[in-house]
């Protein structure tokens, strides 16, 4: 029975014990929370790159440098930067990818002049360097004020919910109704659907949306996952990847040789160096990067670019990349590319399609396409195994084409080429009106069809599809829509069943009396 | 006998020292989610069912060959201490064991069991 | 029984031991990524690493995580959530606690410590595939699975090479095995041991050419949705698995705490160090594998050569023995 007054109850009562012990915690987690801001201050930056219109240079540059980390996921980046402006129809993805990063947040946009900006964002940040230092030092300061708390963390861009009200709703609280006892957060569960192996069993609509790494940036694709393997893929946002300075101009004058050999030779570089990324070989990765960069820059020579393009080749050879992870995955068949100017794509086939044969320039180097020969020679003995290219094929043809680019490069000589309405970009055949990109989507659905997960995203990283940026439009999601259909119609049954339930119990109650 | 218990008060301790290092976390940066920060992360927009499913298993006749073999291995590791004082014996009659196991594997991957996409 | 030499001294021996070996593999893994994307001829020049940048950097990105907010997803896990790392730690802290770093200390001096190997094993399993399933989330659900698949494969062969290495031994006892090999280490007299070894540890520790469950596939898969402090753990308890295979391996496989000049607990150390460059350096070399073709192999190659390495282990023990031929 001891009270307040009592000289040694202030340990001894309750609520004075929770004090201290609150107090004790307070001040512990101060100074160690000050402690690691003093810490953290110099950590590498945590940015997840959003790549959009016109970005005054590769994003993916960032990987090079040691002070930023480009991480695959949002949600531990400290830092949203938006390279470039984001087009119309893609607002919204760039607005959820926002909200799913961690506080402390913030969003750094970086274009090419302030003045283009259109978005109605509220941007806090909005720089216009065309060199990447003074971005990294731009990217290093605004995390270091996140940190302190000199800046503070940006709220969310999309309101708290506009899904129909859930909570407390019905007898478990999830919004009632249906098998599974209601819709958390306002989304049902997955329902089944046939299987190949005479099963049926749940399969999961998933729209992968336009800023997941792998995929060129602005790439939607919604699939019907079952399990690992994709059942069902339609394409509801093309990336409109814009040709090269070099190859556009092409199209209409004569352009010197040396020039754009180089850029098909550094694209090339740049195509492989996501695609080794993708596949776990980051160091790989960003020492391709690195050569292309050297290449675009043309300082050091083409005698080094070649040593280490072929250093670089024995290296990818040895790492398996072109064995266990590609052998035999996205095989595009001989016929399907026959003569339709997708570059790459089609030589790694076996179609003997590049539209530098008929260059004269082209013709007085000695040039002879690379065509991978052992898909041709299957095509003639009619095998249906290797009559086409897999994922290792276009690989080892991208890393021989861009040999043979340092080459023709090293030996052109002044010579120009192009000018009369087509050139052969590092895509395939291009010209003014048409890009070699949208056969390759319209493919995408047939070719992606029954693959495992890891497969599908293997293939359409071996594909040339750019880097992307700019959408037209994003087609709406049927399965998301028949889904919340089900799912209201589910709700509507269960309420109408209780109804006529309740009608009976009062009959009975009428009738007892 | 204090073997058994060490490792469990290894263990036990390995996890109590993960939770405190959470706690810890929970304090220094309070979690506070509203619902636009839950939405799981596909690329950018919000999913339409729960990922929560009957996940289709495709490895599931892998699985059951893993369970012979883990039993396999249960009885290797009792061979294992007492093979040199049996001698010859043991090495031949664990020989004709894994044999029998072997010819699962055979079987298993000619009816393709390791082959699912 | 006294608590303190006992019990209490080892454990915090165990403690700053992880601390200091995730630290030193952390550091280990950026100057190899980095010497990987200089290329060879560039990369043994030290002064282009910036040690100093290189040290500090794990601390200064802890400091950072511990200051994030942790996400939570829509309708998680939440018990399982937060246990997940939780167990792949601990499970990875006894596996490392097994083994005994001179011919007096150890941690935990059991008589069947590769079965007690075992066991951590497939709580790794347990712990991976709780951290794919929790968040509700696609990405993170199909990389816990894809570990379920992964996992299952590269059990046997690791199982298999233990109990061959226990075989000369007479004893499943990590100590045992180690002095087993005063007079010729494992790697030698079993030469297929180490390999099959190091493949399956390799799974064991989802790291490089194995990294299914979280690879950029999947937009981080398993670590998709995780940041700040569960982020933080997650990692730590990943290093601590690397950590703890290494360890088992130089003691299974390359003499443990045996050898001439130095004293044995120097020489494990230097032993771990070099099976977790190795496995480091994998994964800046070698391409993440395909999972069926991973299955295929493991099943139809591994898993026979670890049995031809049990049986030529077994016929070789009992020619020393004079029992056969």
């Amino acid at each position: 029975m001891k009270g307040p007054s009592d000289g040694l109850s202030v340990f001894g009562s309750a609520s004075g014990f929770v004090s201290l012990v609150a107090q004790t915690r307070g001040a512990f987690s101060g100074t160690f929370r000050s402690a690691l801001r003093r810490l953290a201050i110099g950590a590498p930056v945590r940015v997840f790159a959003i790549r959009g219109v016109d970005p005054p240079a590769d994003p993916a540059l960032l990987h090079l440098r040691d002070g930023v980390i480009v991480l695959d996921s949002p949600r531990s980046a400290t830092i949203l930067l938006i390279a470039g402006s984001v087009p119309e129809a893609l607002r919204e993805a760039v607005k959820h990818v926002h909200d799913e990063m961690a506080h402390p947040r913030a969003t750094v946009r970086w274009v090419s002049d302030p003045a283009e900006e259109r978005v109605d964002h509220q941007a806090q940040y909005n720089v216009s360097f065309s060199d990447l230092t003074s971005l990294i030092e731009t990217l290093r300061r605004v995390q270091n004020d996140l940190v302190t708390g000199a800046r503070s963390s940006e709220d969310d861009e999309l309101p708290g919910t506009t899904r129909t009200a859930w909570r407390g709703v019905g007898p478990y609280g999830h919004g009632g109704a249906g098998m599974t006892g209601g819709t958390p957060y306002g989304r049902p569960m997955a329902e089944r659907a046939p299987d190949r192996d005479a099963l049926q069993l749940d399969q999961l609509p998933l729209r992968i949306g336009p800023y997941f790494m792998a995929f060129p940036a602005g790439l939607v694709l919604d699939i019907e996952l079952q399990g690992d393997v994709v059942q069902d893929v339609a394409v509801s946002a093309e990336p409109v990847s814009p040709l090269r300075p070099v190859f556009a101009a092409a199209i209409n004058d004569p352009v010197s040789v040396a020039v754009l050999e180089r850029a098909r030779a550094e694209d090339h570089l740049r195509w492989l160096a996501h695609a080794l990324r993708v596949h776990g070989l980051a160091a790989l990765g960003n020492r391709t990067l690195k050569l292309a960069v050297q290449v675009d820059a043309d300082e050091t020579g083409i005698e080094s670019s070649v040593a280490e393009l072929k250093a670089i080749t024995h290296d990818v050879g040895r790492s398996g990349a072109l064995w266990w992870s590609a052998r035999g995955v996205g095989l595009l068949s001989r016929d399907a590319m026959a003569g339709r100017g997708l570059g790459p794509t089609a030589r790694a086939s076996g179609v003997r399609d590049d539209a530098r044969i008929d260059e004269p320039a082209y013709q007085a180097l000695g040039f002879e396409p690379i065509v991978n020969a052992a898909a041709e020679v299957a095509a003639k003995t009619a095998s249906s195994d290797t009559n086409g290219g897999d994922t290792s094929a276009r690989w080892r043809l991208l890393l021989a084409e861009a040999a043979q680019s340092l080459d023709l490069a090293a030996r052109a000589n002044g010579a120009r080429a192009w000018g009369h309405g087509v050139v052969e970009c590092p895509r395939g055949r291009a010209t003014a009106r048409e890009a070699p990109e949208p056969q390759l989507y319209a493919m995408l659905p047939d070719l992606l069809r029954g693959m495992e997960w890891g497969d599908a995203v293997t293939t359409v990283v071996s594909l040339n599809l750019g880097e992307g940026g700019d959408v037209r439009a994003v087609q709406p999601w049927a399965a998301a829509e028949k889904v919340r259909q089900s799912a209201e119609q589910a709700m509507k049954n269960e309420n109408a069943s209780d109804m006529s339930g309740m009608a009976g119990m009062t009959h009975t109650q009428h009738q007892a009396e | 006998m204090f073997a058994l218990g060490g490792a469990f008060t290894v263990f036990v301790a390995g996890i109590l020292a993960w939770l405190a290092m959470r706690w810890v976390g929970d304090v220094l940066s309070p979690v506070a989610s509203t619902d636009a920060e839950r939405v799981p992360f596909t690329g950018g927009y919000e999913p339409a069912v729960h990922a929560w499913s009957r996940y289709h298993v495709r490895y599931y006749a892998m699985a059951l060959l893993f369970l012979a073999f883990d039993m396999e291995m249960v009885f290797m590791y009792p061979w294992a201490m007492v093979f040199m004082r049996e001698g010859v014996t043991a090495l031949v009659e664990m020989l004709m064991f894994i044999v029998i196991l072997v010819l699962g594997i055979l079987y298993a991957w000619r009816e393709g069991a390791f082959r699912w996409a | 029984m006294t608590v303190w030499p006992g019990v209490v001294i080892p454990m915090l021996l165990t403690v700053v031991f992880l601390c200091a070996a995730i630290y030193a593999t952390a550091v280990l893994d950026t100057i190899l990524g980095r010497a990987v994307t200089r290329g060879p001829r560039r990369a043994l020049r030290m002064q282009t690493f910036r040690m100093r940048d290189v040290l500090e950097q794990p601390l200064r990105t802890s400091a950072l995580l511990l200051l994030q907010q942790r996400t939570l997803t829509e309708r998680p896990d939440a018990g399982a959530w937060m246990l997940a790392p939780a167990l792949l730690g601990a499970s990875a802290a006894t596996a490392t606690a097994l083994v005994p770093f001179s011919a007096r200390a150890a941690t935990l001096d059991v008589s069947s410590g590769i079965v007690y190997f075992g066991a951590a094993m497939a709580l790794v399993m347990i712990a991976v595939y709780l951290e794919g399933w929790s968040p509700n989330s696609p990405f993170p659900l199909i990389g816990g699975y894809r570990f379920v698949a992964q996992a299952l494969s590269y059990e046997m062969p690791l199982a298999l090479v233990l109990i061959a290495a226990a075989l000369p031994a007479e004893s499943l006892a990590v100590g045992a095995i180690v002095r087993s090999q005063a007079g010729l280490w494992n790697v030698i007299r079993q030469p297929l041991g180490l390999p099959i070894y190091l493949i399956a540890s390799i799974g064991l520790a989802f790291w490089g050419p194995l990294a299914l469950p979280g690879g950029e596939d999947l937009a981080g898969g398993v670590r998709a949705e995780l940041s700040g402090v569960t982020l933080l753990l997650w990692r730590a308890a990943h290093l601590v698995v690397v950590v703890a295979v290494s360890a088992m391996g130089a003691a299974i496989f390359l003499g443990g705490w045996l050898g001439p000049w130095i004293p044995g607990p120097v020489w494990m150390m230097l032993k771990t160090i070099a099976l977790i460059v190795v496995i480091l350096a994998s994964g800046h070399t070698l391409a993440r594998v395909r999972l069926e073709w991973f299955v295929l192999v493991a099943w139809t190659i591994l898993i026979p050569a670890a049995l031809v390495d049990v049986f030529a282990s077994g016929v070789l023990v009992l020619w020393g023995t004079s029992r056969c031929c």
